[in-house]
């Protein structure tokens, strides 16, 4: 099959969908399938519901140098490699109801599971420059029926791609 | 008339609708009052996923009318266990908004 012809993957698609293959492997129990960007509005009875998607995406071109004899100087060329830093969200939904604890307790062992099998998949065979980089988690929390919290923890991961080709690494 | 519109009223017309079956009764410690019992669904934590859809429940009852009353009270309405988020007056003051989640 011609290049042409393959169906386009970028390693940005390629990193994210490791990621959720790493949060779907070998979890523990009580641990529920990670969803990959949520579409559904849950409801109370689907809770816990865990979503991992991507977010903000930054990229940073890398120059070299090289003499420009006319001038006398060096002068910046751009390379053929970019450097890429996308942030991944784990977002947990929980509820609390009469005898649980508080939603934001209920939350911790799924935002430890996410970080031990995130970052614990390395460099996802390679795709990777390095092991995703914990940012932080945001917490929030609403009253209805029950208490309720979301929780988002970002890790971003770092990786190169060619400068006209994001579907090759070099 | 006193205090504010309808007040005086308020009471007979709460149990004109439980007669019929428009309003509940609710219950704080020995005080037995008819309040008006309301359930819409919710919509939390906007943002970049799709929202959590809740349920927020709550009732009407005269103002003033379950002395005491707190937020984190447990009440019973319409015969279920409730607790009280937040007690917050409506319209016109006569009647305040009772906002309940699960005990």
């Amino acid at each position: 099959m011609d290049r042409a012809d393959e169906p386009m993957s970028t390693i940005r698609e390629q990193i994210v969908a490791a990621v959720h293959t790493a949060l779907n492997t070998e979890r523990p129990a009580g641990i529920p399938e990670t969803v990959r960007t949520r579409v559904e509005s849950p409801g109370p009875d689907a809770l816990p519901v865990l979503t991992v998607y991507q977010g903000r995406e930054v990229v940073s071109p890398k120059h070299a140098e090289k003499a420009d004899p006319g001038r006398g100087e060096r002068m910046a060329i751009r390379g053929d490699i970019v450097n890429r830093k996308v942030d991944v969200n784990f977002e947990v939904l929980v509820k609390a109801g009469k005898d649980d604890p508080p939603a934001d307790q209920a939350a911790d062992p799924y935002l430890a599971w996410a970080v031990r099998s995130i970052i614990g998949a390395g460099r996802f065979g390679g795709l990777a420059r390095r092991p995703a980089e914990e940012q932080g988690t945001q917490f929030s929390y609403e009253q209805a029926d029950f208490s309720y919290c979301r929780a988002t923890t970002t890790f971003r991961i770092e990786y190169q791609s060619k400068t006209d080709d994001a579907e090759q690494l070099k | 008339m006193t205090g504010t519109l309808g007040e005086t009223d308020i009471e007979a017309m709460l149990a004109d609708l439980a007669d019929a079956e428009g309003a509940v009764e609710v219950r704080f410690g020995s005080t037995s009052v008819l309040g008006l019992f309301d359930r819409a669904s919710a919509e939390l934590f906007a943002g970049e996923m799709p929202t959590l859809v809740a349920d927020s429940e709550g009732v009407h009852v005269k103002a003033g009318s379950l002395p005491g009353l707190a937020a984190g009270a447990a009440i019973i309405v319409g015969g279920a266990d409730y607790k009280v988020l937040k007690i917050l007056a409506h319209g016109d003051g006569a009647m305040e908004w009772i906002a309940l989640t699960s005990p």
